[in-house]
């Protein structure tokens, strides 16, 4: 498999840690997948962890944006973390950066949720 | 010794009958042994005496006559295959048949089966025409009829046709097997209606033949323990059900396939069939199944042709759309190449100059996605962005547009795009949408146009702002799409933003484009590859 996508939940915040390759074809729809399954189970808050994806071109980029649309249409929050150099350049040209919420790690993204809950520790 | 069996048929359906008595009485008269009630008949017509192997004919003073083999007789040795008409030549027929054993299975071809009946001739005498002759004819005339249907429904048609003939059964179904289930597909009646899909047949009957893969076939089921108590026979009342399996014959690559069902029935009993007549029933069925499968793998083959010639004609289409004759200036000099992966793209450009005095307008775009999908959106919003050039519209007006309409036509797709302005006098105004940046090549230095917007098809009301530049003589803008930087090569590098700049000092755009063809190679293109060259030369 080009992609692999491992789903965790914390503080009532739904995370998805995805790695690999996200390009058109399998990638792509592995992303897609976690992303719709982890929306009709319920999950209103998702955070999506790309630190350990090692490619991702066009093509993901329209996987976002159609994560992005799927998110707003139920009414699910949802934002980046860990985005690679990389990534964050397609974001930047593509001007994504603008309309997603992106932070530089998981605990940081789950906090800025409103009505958030601490871990304790 | 040798017993023979005297069959006909009539409304009761078909009749053998063993002749096993020193005499037996044949009229209309209800204490006759055989009861025919036939025109012309008498009340006791004839008689059929047996001494020893020998039969005999004799007629009882019947008013309007017995007849052997077309010939009015008083009193005549029978002979097996041999004719009687009770009454007159326009009688149904009462053959004679020596009771034979079962040979073969029912699954002899055509030609087998042709063979056997030639073999059925006693050594040393004469062939007979009668009963095997016209058997024989009706067996050659059912295969060409067959045969003559190159369709599916033609074949089905005459199979249905010829084995409600055969049987004398009231209504034929032919079930194809299509997903594993037996799905209907055609339906006759013995007068020769269409019948539609009826669910009034025996699903345990067709079950039967399905599981065992061999014939199953009751001629009447009150006589027959098993049958007369299932269900379906008894609300159905079905008399005589004759359940063939269609199956297509194994090769020597692939085992035998059950490509169908054949199902007749009836509500009047309908007799047993000859063993003869079994034969050629599964001789047709056989026949007809191969004829079947083929006209399926035709079916596919045409299909699957037409699905492919379509795309061709779109692709012609699109091509056609998408060639634009690059507008010749006196201040710019345009290039332009766009080469898509599969034989239809997302990617495009236009250009479009008002005057020639006037302006200069230049779209690239990508739509997102690959194929005919993204290369109908890009179509459509190729005409969009011409229309709007045409009337001169403000660049963020345009972006707008395109924007609204991506977002509400609901196609789940989205386009990255640059649109760019340029006056006689070198001002340049662009408006860039998510894509790629431009390039501005001046002698040895490269630039990036930096301003940059959000894509288009993504967010209602997102707000476009383009930016400008001043373009100095002999200066050129590059714009590529991401076909160009996600090039990959073997070592899984991919073509970038440098690799660009890198042959960016190329003069002609098709250099460009084979440059990243060679970087590529032997790997196919994954994505649409666009180059555009403006270069001001006033």
């Amino acid at each position: 498999m080009s992609a692999n996508v491992t789903i965790r939940q914390v503080a009532g915040v739904t995370v998805l840690e995805v790695s690999g390759r996200i390009t058109l074809g399998e990638g792509g729809v592995t992303l897609r997948d976690a992303i719709q399954n982890a929306l009709k189970s319920g999950a209103r808050k998702l955070v999506v962890d790309l630190g350990n994806v090692n490619y991702m071109d066009s093509s993901g980029v329209g996987e976002l944006t159609g994560a992005y649309t799927s998110a707003k249409r139920v009414g699910c929050n949802l934002k980046l973390v860990r985005l690679t150099r990389k990534i964050d350049d397609l974001m930047q040209i593509t001007k994504l950066s603008t309309i997603f919420d992106i932070y530089a790690d998981e605990m940081e993204a789950i906090a800025s949720f409103p009505n958030s809950w601490q871990a304790v520790a | 010794m040798e017993v023979m069996m005297l069959c006909y048929s009539d409304s009761d359906g078909q009749h053998r009958i063993a002749l096993e008595r020193e005499m037996t009485s044949i009229g209309r008269s209800p204490d006759q042994d055989i009861v025919l009630r036939w025109l012309g008949v008498s009340r006791r017509h004839a008689l059929i005496l047996r001494e020893g192997g020998v039969y005999t004919v004799a007629d009882q003073n019947s008013t309007h006559g017995t007849f052997l083999n077309g010939s009015r007789v008083q009193r005549a040795v029978l002979k097996p295959e041999d004719m009687l008409q009770l009454g007159s030549l326009n009688a149904p027929h009462l053959r004679l048949q020596r009771e034979r054993p079962p040979t073969g299975s029912p699954d002899s071809s055509v030609s087998d089966l042709l063979s056997a009946l030639t073999e059925l001739r006693p050594p040393g005498e004469p062939s007979r025409p009668a009963r095997e002759m016209e058997r024989l004819n009706w067996m050659i005339r059912a295969a060409r009829q067959l045969n003559e249907g190159a369709a599916i429904e033609d074949i089905l048609c005459a199979l249905l046709h010829l084995t409600l003939q055969l049987t004398n059964l009231e209504r034929g179904f032919v079930f194809l097997s299509q997903g594993g289930e037996m799905r209907f597909a055609r339906g006759l009646s013995a007068s020769g209606a269409r019948v539609d899909a009826d669910s009034t047949v025996s699903r345990r009957a067709m079950q039967n033949a399905i599981d065992s893969g061999e014939v199953f076939s009751v001629s009447d089921t009150r006589t027959d323990d098993q049958t007369a108590e299932w269900p379906s026979v008894v609300q159905l009342g079905i008399r005589s059900v004759y359940c063939i399996p269609l199956r297509k014959p194994a090769s020597a690559k692939e085992p035998g396939q059950l490509l169908g069902l054949l199902y007749l029935d009836s509500q009047i009993g309908a007799g047993a069939l000859t063993e003869v007549d079994r034969q050629v029933l599964g001789a047709i069925a056989t026949e007809a199944a191969a004829l079947v499968h083929n006209a399926v793998l035709a079916d596919e083959y045409n299909k699957a042709r037409q699905a492919r010639e379509e795309l061709a004609v779109a692709a012609g289409i699109h091509s056609g759309l998408m060639s634009i004759s690059l507008p010749v200036l006196p201040y710019a000099v345009l290039q332009a190449k766009s080469v898509p992966c599969l034989a239809i793209g997302g990617d495009f450009f236009d250009a479009v100059a008002l005057d020639l005095e006037d302006r200069l307008y230049l779209a690239v775009a990508d739509v997102s996605g690959k194929g005919v999908s993204a290369a109908i959106v890009a179509a459509n919003l190729q005409g969009i962005i011409h229309s709007q050039f045409l009337a001169g519209q403000s660049l963020p007006r345009i972006a707008d547009v395109v924007n609204h309409f991506l977002l509400t036509r609901n196609v789940g797709k989205y386009a990255t795009m640059v649109l760019l302005k340029l006056l006689p006098n070198g001002e340049l105004e662009y408006l860039n949408c998510g894509h790629i940046l431009p390039l501005s090549i001046f002698g040895t230095e490269v630039h990036r146009l930096e301003h940059s917007n959000l894509i288009v098809g993504l967010i209602a009301g997102a707000q476009y702002t383009s930016s400008t530049h001043t373009m100095r003589a002999g200066e050129r803008i590059l714009l590529a799409t991401d076909g160009v930087t996600e090039a990959e090569n073997s070592a899984g590098l991919a073509f970038g933003e440098p690799g660009l700049i890198s042959v960016s000092h190329h003069q002609q755009v098709d250099e460009i484009i084979a440059e990243v063809a060679k970087f590529q190679a032997p790997n196919p293109a994954q994505d649409d590859c666009t180059v555009v060259e403006l270069k001001f030369s006033p």
